[in-house]
């Protein structure tokens, strides 16, 4: 029973994370007064690309042919580590969060060199800003994580996950709420979303990520945006667990709850996409540095208590 | 014992031979490179054998003979590592010399490589202070002329002069160090008094070989003089004698204090988020390399400081283990910095620049060096596959297991590492893909070819150790370090974190499963579909040119700003005149900092002090006698 559980688990998180990013644009569109996009868009997308054959550019090499496949079996790799609801991950140890984050940053690498390896020197800009970018984020990533294992005094997802329930809520309030504050924030940054990039921007010079896959078509692409996907799924979990700590043994009724986590996550982040502007590149690090204060904030506050 | 004994006097034999018998000898090189790559593998499969066997594999025990020389399980490790760089190096050499063959004799250069060996076998074995410090000095030499091969040219001579002082002056701390713990027959001695002061003395003097911040200057003028087989022994190395001597000074010394612990983990956060900011401003790809040796030296520096202030928390399984970590370090970087290194140095022998932003597109004419540059690449920002992973999840893993209410310390180590993680990333992503990928920025690339196979032959075993550390971890930690401590192999500690690397080699197994499908999958679709070659993409401008691509230093440029407060470029900006500006340029360059803001002003200072003192050596010899005279006299006074 136990096995077919976590088969479930993984089959759940390789198959529905695509509805997130459907999830934020039928958010934006009700912002905007549209009727949207449907909610599994990304699918359809995915199966389109899929359908379709490959431009190369004549510049690339192989490392741009193996990058898109390479990245979303990372990605999912990562997802699989992740725990599902109360359940523990297919694969789960003490620091699984460090392999997590150095799998996605082994992923980043090879998105950054294939985007260089075009030539193009759009591709080169958004390159450098997701270098840049990532090295403010990732500290804030440690720091909230630093936190939350010393909160429940676990080292592993699975572990966090589990100690937090509605009593911890009640205890470390305002220390919790400033984790899930720098999480999401990260959250938006390492996918690319608005106030960090806006994934519907067509102007070559102003996109991050958009702009390092102008050169990817066809399944490449598709890949590229399953891999995304996964990732919102992933980074989203980490504070969808936060905000709705499990309080059950049953299984179906721990992923309910789990996902509608995740739901609201995906809303959450489709209101900030409604209602803020993009910043202005030069401030984004700023941003990142503030929502690092954030998170020694409540690393302080911790302390203090403890 | 015997073995490595063995292979070692090898090489000075070999040395003796370049002297005497090979100076006539047209082949030099080939002969030499073959001795150095037969000696140092026999002296690997001793340092193997004595790693695993322990003790067994040494027939001279008891003697007189070991008064002077032991082989521990830190010698070990440290020949280990020593043995695995120069069975790269010398058969590396063999190619990369050619070249250098036509234009003159290398019996003087291969002499000191042997030496340069057979001197650090001799501080590894050594127990003795005297013979410590000997072999110190003859290695210090003996690199010093390796640095010195091409020293007809100005840089070359002012790095060689940076590097001679610096040798010199960390060889006076030893002595004052070393007067400090040792007995009267100079063998090493536990600390009677003052260790605190002997402490710091080590430091200074081992961090000068080490080169960590701000003791680093001689490490970015040496690296990118020297040729580019030296630099991957010396970075990769030659610098992790320090290390080994802060170690052994470490353990003769007692207590430990809680201001040397913050004091080594201080230094370690500073080096390894410094060396990186300063690599990412570099422009020269040795130079960006030897400020990554910093780094690393930094993240090593880390490991060790909370394997201290664990160890005073009474965390002892943990402060092995984090000691562990800056073992495995040392080797991880050992070999990755090396192979970063004989790389760079294919690259800059095959195009002749070595300027990262006039590279590009060498991938397709160097497939083969490309591949080992990635491999470094990934490995030095520790990325998952690789070695470089391992040790830093390790000295997280230390960190977050010791995250008990009053150790602020390792929150500081988690942040250093993932700031100079995701930093290296940026550098080495800037590295590779402008040296290696987009089209050709300023090099004609019609003439470059492939490296000599001995080259590649070099690279290959040093990227097969990476990759083999990396995706077996379980296998390499536990062959390298089962006896490392009884403490640590039997705790809890040592069980979870062999678990811990099992489920690794799983998951890249999954990784790799996954991978494979996806590229099936496209595979089965596209070759139903078409593949098309067209030009890259660029929003319907068709006359784009590799000028417009961007470049290393614009690639940096957001972070280098950012960085700005801490280590401005200086540049040169175009003044932009009339309604028609014509032609104009602009440039920017990297500053050495530390040596320009502290060391030069003082060596001026010093210089103009000395000068007023001129007039004691005015070149007289009765006066010089008469100062012997003196101070005999000044000595019996004071002696009576």
């Amino acid at each position: 029973m136990e096995n077919i559980k976590l088969f479930l688990q993984a089959v759940i998180i390789l198959f529905a994370a695509p509805i997130l990013p459907g999830i934020i644009n039928r958010v934006k569109a009700f912002f905007g007064g549209r009727q949207g996009r449907n909610i599994f868009q990304l699918y359809f997308d995915i199966y389109k690309l899929f359908n379709k054959g490959i431009v190369y550019s004549n510049t690339t090499t192989l490392i741009f042919r193996i990058a898109a496949p390479a990245m979303a079996a990372l990605s999912c790799i990562a997802a699989l580590i992740m725990p599902f609801g109360g359940q523990s991950g297919l694969l789960s140890f003490s620091g699984d969060f460090i392999l997590i984050v150095y799998l996605l940053a082994l992923s980043r690498f090879l998105l950054i060199i294939s985007a260089m390896d075009t030539g193009s020197p759009f591709e080169g800009m958004g390159a450098s800003r997701e270098a840049q970018f990532a090295v403010f984020a990732e500290p804030v990533f440690f720091m909230s994580i630093l936190t939350l294992s010393k909160i429940t005094g676990e080292s592993s997802v699975h572990g966090i996950f589990s100690k937090l329930s509605p009593v911890l809520w009640v205890e470390n309030a305002p220390v919790l709420f400033l984790i899930v504050l720098s999480l999401f924030i990260v959250m938006l940054c390492e996918t690319s979303r608005v106030p960090f990039d806006d994934p519907d921007t067509h102007l070559e010079l102003t996109m991050i990520h958009e702009v390092m896959v102008l050169d990817n078509s066809g399944p490449d692409l598709g890949l590229i945006f399953y891999a995304s996907a996964i990732k919102l799924w992933i980074l989203g979990s980490f504070v969808s667990a936060i905000i709705m700590p499990r309080h059950s043994e049953i299984f179906w009724l721990d992923s309910l709850i789990y996902i509608s986590g995740l739901a609201i996550v995906a809303i959450s982040a489709g209101v900030v996409e409604s209602v803020m502007a993009r910043v202005r590149l030069l401030r984004v690090p700023q941003f990142l540095l503030a929502a690092f204060s954030v998170a020694i904030m409540a690393f302080v506050f911790q302390s203090l208590k403890g | 014992m015997a073995i490595i004994i063995a292979s070692s006097l090898i090489f000075l034999f070999a040395a003796f031979l370049n002297l005497s018998v090979f100076s006539k000898y047209r082949k030099v090189n080939f002969i030499n490179s073959v001795i150095s790559f037969f000696a140092s593998l026999i002296g690997f499969g001793g340092a193997l054998a004595e790693l695993s066997y322990g003790g067994k594999f040494s027939p001279i025990n008891n003697s007189s003979f070991l008064t002077y020389f032991r082989l521990d399980y830190v010698s070990c490790f440290f020949l280990l590592a020593l043995y695995l760089i120069v069975v790269a190096v010398s058969i590396y050499g063999n190619d990369y010399l050619k070249k250098m063959e036509e234009k003159k004799q290398l019996n003087f250069f291969w002499m000191n490589f042997h030496i340069l060996v057979f001197s650090m076998c001799g501080v590894l074995l050594s127990k003795n202070a005297f013979l410590f410090l000997l072999f110190w000095e003859l290695m210090a030499f003996s690199s010093f002329f390796l640095v010195m091969t091409d020293h007809k040219k100005k840089e070359v001579q002012k790095a060689g002069l940076i590097y001679l002082c610096a040798n010199g002056a960390g060889a006076l701390f030893l002595i004052a160090a070393f007067s400090l713990t040792s007995d009267s027959y100079f063998n090493f001695a536990p600390a009677m008094s003052g260790s605190t002061l002997a402490f710091f003395f080590f430091l200074v003097g081992f961090g000068l070989k080490a080169g960590f911040i701000p003791l680093h200057i001689w490490l970015p003028e040496a690296h990118p003089a020297a040729p580019g087989n030296v630099s991957a022994l010396m970075s990769g190395i030659m610098i992790k004698m320090g290390i080994y001597g802060i170690f052994r000074a470490l353990s003769l010394l007692s207590p430990w204090q809680q201001s040397w612990g913050w004091t080594i983990l201080l230094i370690g956060i500073i080096s390894s988020i410094l060396g990186v900011i300063f690599a990412l401003a570099q422009h020269n790809i040795k130079k960006l390399l030897a400020y990554h040796s910093i780094e690393n030296i930094g993240i090593i520096m880390i490991a060790m400081g909370l394997g201290i202030l664990l160890n005073l928390k009474g965390f002892n399984e943990l402060s092995m283990l984090s000691f562990c970590a800056a073992f495995l370090h040392t080797l991880n970087h050992a070999i990755f910095k090396s192979l970063l290194f004989m790389s760079a140095g294919s690259v800059m022998q095959a195009s002749g620049i070595g300027e990262i932003d006039e590279l590009g597109g060498l991938a397709r004419k160097m497939p083969q060096t490309a591949f080992f540059f990635l491999i470094a690449s990934a490995a030095i920002s520790g990325l998952p596959f690789l070695n470089g992973f391992v040790s830093e999840f390790i000295i997280y893993y230390c960190s977050f297991k010791a995250l008990s209410s009053d150790s602020l310390f390792t929150v500081f180590s988690v942040l250093a590492l993932s700031i100079t993680g995701a930093l290296a990333l940026a550098c080495f992503a800037k590295a590779f893909s402008v040296m290696f990928l987009g089209s050709p920025r300023k090099i004609k690339t019609e003439s470059v070819v492939e490296t000599g196979k001995y080259m590649r032959a070099g690279m290959a075993i040093l990227s097969f150790f990476s990759i083999l550390i990396g995706i077996l971890p379980y296998f390499s930690f536990n062959f390298l370090f089962s006896k490392f401590s009884p403490i640590l192999t039997e705790s809890h500690v040592w069980h979870e974190i062999s678990r811990i690397f099992i489920f690794f080699t799983g998951t890249y197994l999954c990784a790799i499963f996954f991978f494979a499908v996806f590229m099936f999958m496209r595979r089965k679709i596209v070759s139903e579909n078409r593949v098309d070659l067209a030009p890259t993409w660029d929003c319907g401008y068709l006359a784009s040119s590799p000028k417009i691509q961007y470049t290393g230093s614009s690639f940096a440029n957001p972070l280098i700003e950012f960085f700005s407060i801490i280590n401005p470029p200086s540049a040169s900006y175009p003044a932009i005149r009339g309604y028609f500006p014509s032609d104009n340029s602009y440039s920017s360059h990297p500053r050495a900092f530390f040596y320009e803001t502290l060391y030069k002003p003082s060596i001026d200072k010093m210089r103009k002090m000395a000068s007023f003192f001129s007039f004691i050596h005015g070149g007289n010899l009765r006066m010089y006698v008469l100062y012997i005279f003196l101070s005999l006299l000044a000595l019996i006074l004071w002696k009576i």
